[in-house]
């Protein structure tokens, strides 16, 4: 009897919310979305406020990207020129994630920059090389709970490319690319609805591992909305200068008197 | 306890169990459509025909006329005469060409076709829901589905654009009005072999145009990370395409003039 009441329990659980427990799984599947603001570390102030554990080279970087950024550049964030956000910026989620668990693969879908993290949990170990990405490649071990079910998913990124941020503003990965991404994604314990993501960044930028919190909220309305930079990209970037694209199709300057762009290949012609 | 209570949770439990068991039974009856599904064939829409004119895609006269312009008058250098060239992404019907390859994930309510070019990722709902009084208008449209056996059957509406039917320009009507409808099945022979039949209706055709496309799995194979903005640095400038090398906007075909600067002011020219 005790254990059909359990059922009844689960069946009722089931029936009243598209989230759903499959066999040892947590039921992550479906759209989250970011809880908190777009900066790196949602817990410190944006900026300088972030504080990030960088090497004094990488901290020139930083506080020159965030000059750079007062007067309307924008030629230190690679996503203005559309390129993807990256790991670990990918997590901040821009936009909404879908998450869907099966077996050998956790796939994390990201409507921002529409790029796709496949975690894999089939129980790969590291192949001799990797073709860098973005968004890298990821190996993941699920952590059982008390109960013997799944309650977190432990995953390592590697194999990466750049240019990479750690948000829009301006705290740059090194340029070796040899980031090391260690995440541990849960369910808050008190609340099904709220996911957190610990991430931890080893990275030759970073004096020390970086590690901050993020949370997301599920989406009960999902919503499958388009997302595409080139359609609502107005600024182009040139050389160290960013430019903005107007209404009417043409170049502006993105500042007071800001040097035109560089036409030599254009062999002299007159616009 | 009463037992009004009980005889309730006594009913969720058998309805809870049903619904397991019936989930279970539907897991069962789906195909294996895992994998890494690669393009059979050109990147041409049909791929039993020429690409361009040699499509002889049923055009109305008026986009006929207006495709034949485009081939003499190409924009920029002429090798991809699509939105996409500007990465503005391919869109149905055209993301099923599969340019690069794709991932179909099977679940209870839905299909997902994972598609590595620009990211695409399309939802078929197959819960059995209705169309909406309203469509959100996307590059992929809306997608509902019906399993008929082991093939899925898919309609498609709720478009953006500008979409073609492929990198020559072969156009869709600006509209958006396209309706695609889909079957998408193992091949009957061949269980590594998958064909999707594709027919489009849209006020550019004077028919629906129907083609079918094949793919081949592959198992164990990296999956590429398409990246637009890497592979095209392309920009629009008034009505001008122009590349960006080297940090510099550059011409893309000769003799091209350079933008329009008449927002820079005398100090932005000293």
């Amino acid at each position: 009897m005790r254990a059909m009441l359990l059922a009844a329990g689960l069946g009722l659980a089931i029936a009243g919310a598209d989230a759903e427990e499959v066999g040892p799984y947590p039921a992550w599947e479906g759209q989250w979305s970011r809880v908190g603001s777009g900066q790196y570390d949602p817990n410190a102030a944006s900026g300088i406020g972030q504080k990030p554990p960088l090497i004094p080279e990488y901290q020139a970087i930083f506080e020159a990207a965030t000059a750079d950024r007062k007067d309307g550049g924008l030629a230190y964030n690679a996503t203005a020129g559309c390129l993807p956000a990256g790991m670990p910026r990918a997590m901040i989620v821009y936009e909404s994630m879908e998450i869907i668990v099966t077996p050998a693969v956790t796939y994390i879908k990201l409507l921002y920059m529409n790029e796709l993290r496949r975690i894999h949990t089939d129980g790969r170990g590291w192949p001799a090389t990797l073709t860098p990405s973005f968004i890298g490649t990821s190996i993941g071990e699920w952590e059982k709970g008390p109960d013997g079910r799944y309650q977190a998913l432990l995953i390592e990124t590697r194999g990466f490319k750049g240019p990479r941020t750690f948000d829009a503003e301006g705290i740059a990965l090194h340029a070796d690319n040899q980031t090391v991404v260690k995440e541990r994604i849960f369910l808050d314990a008190a609340n099904p609805d709220r996911l957190h993501d610990e991430v931890t960044v080893f990275d030759h930028a970073l004096t020390r591992p970086w590690t901050v919190m993020r949370t997301y909220k599920r989406e009960t309305q999902p919503s499958y909305a388009d997302f595409y930079c080139s359609q609502n990209n107005h600024e182009v970037t040139l050389g160290r200068e960013t430019y903005f694209i107007g209404e009417d199709g043409l170049l502006m300057p993105t500042r007071k008197n800001q040097p035109l762009p560089d036409l030599s290949a254009f062999g002299g012609r007159a616009p | 306890m009463s037992a009004v209570i009980l005889h309730r949770l006594l009913l969720a439990a058998a309805l809870s169990f049903a619904a397991l068991a019936a989930r279970a039974a539907d897991d069962a009856a789906f195909p294996d459509w895992s994998g890494q599904w690669v393009r059979i064939g050109g990147s041409q829409f049909d791929p039993s025909r020429a690409p361009g004119l040699g499509q002889q895609a049923p055009l109305t006269a008026d986009y006929q006329s207006r495709f034949e312009a485009l081939l003499r008058n190409p924009p920029a250098d002429g090798i991809d005469n699509s939105p996409t060239a500007l990465c503005t992404p391919p869109g149905m019907p055209r993301a099923m060409i599969a340019e690069l390859p794709m991932e179909m994930l099977i679940r209870r309510d839905m299909v997902l076709v994972m598609l590595s070019y620009f990211g695409g990722l399309r939802h078929i709902f197959t819960d059995g829901r209705r169309w909406p009084a309203e469509l959100e208008p996307g590059f992929y449209g809306t997608s509902i589905g019906r399993w008929d056996g082991t093939a899925l059957l898919v309609e498609t509406r709720g478009l953006n654009g500008p979409r073609s039917f492929d990198a020559s320009g072969l156009p869709l009507h600006d509209d958006n009005e396209t309706v695609v409808t889909e079957r998408i099945s193992l091949d009957a022979t061949d269980p590594d072999v998958l064909h999707d039949e594709i027919t489009t209706e849209d006020h550019a055709l004077a028919r629906p145009w129907t083609v079918t496309r094949s793919y081949h799995r592959s198992r164990g194979a990296a999956w590429p990370e398409h990246v637009c903005a890497e592979e095209h640095q392309r920009i629009a400038v008034g009505r001008e395409i122009y590349a960006i090398a080297g940090g510099k906007l550059t011409p893309m075909r000769p003799g091209q003039p350079p933008p329009d600067l008449r927002y820079f002011g005398a100090e932005s020219r000293r």
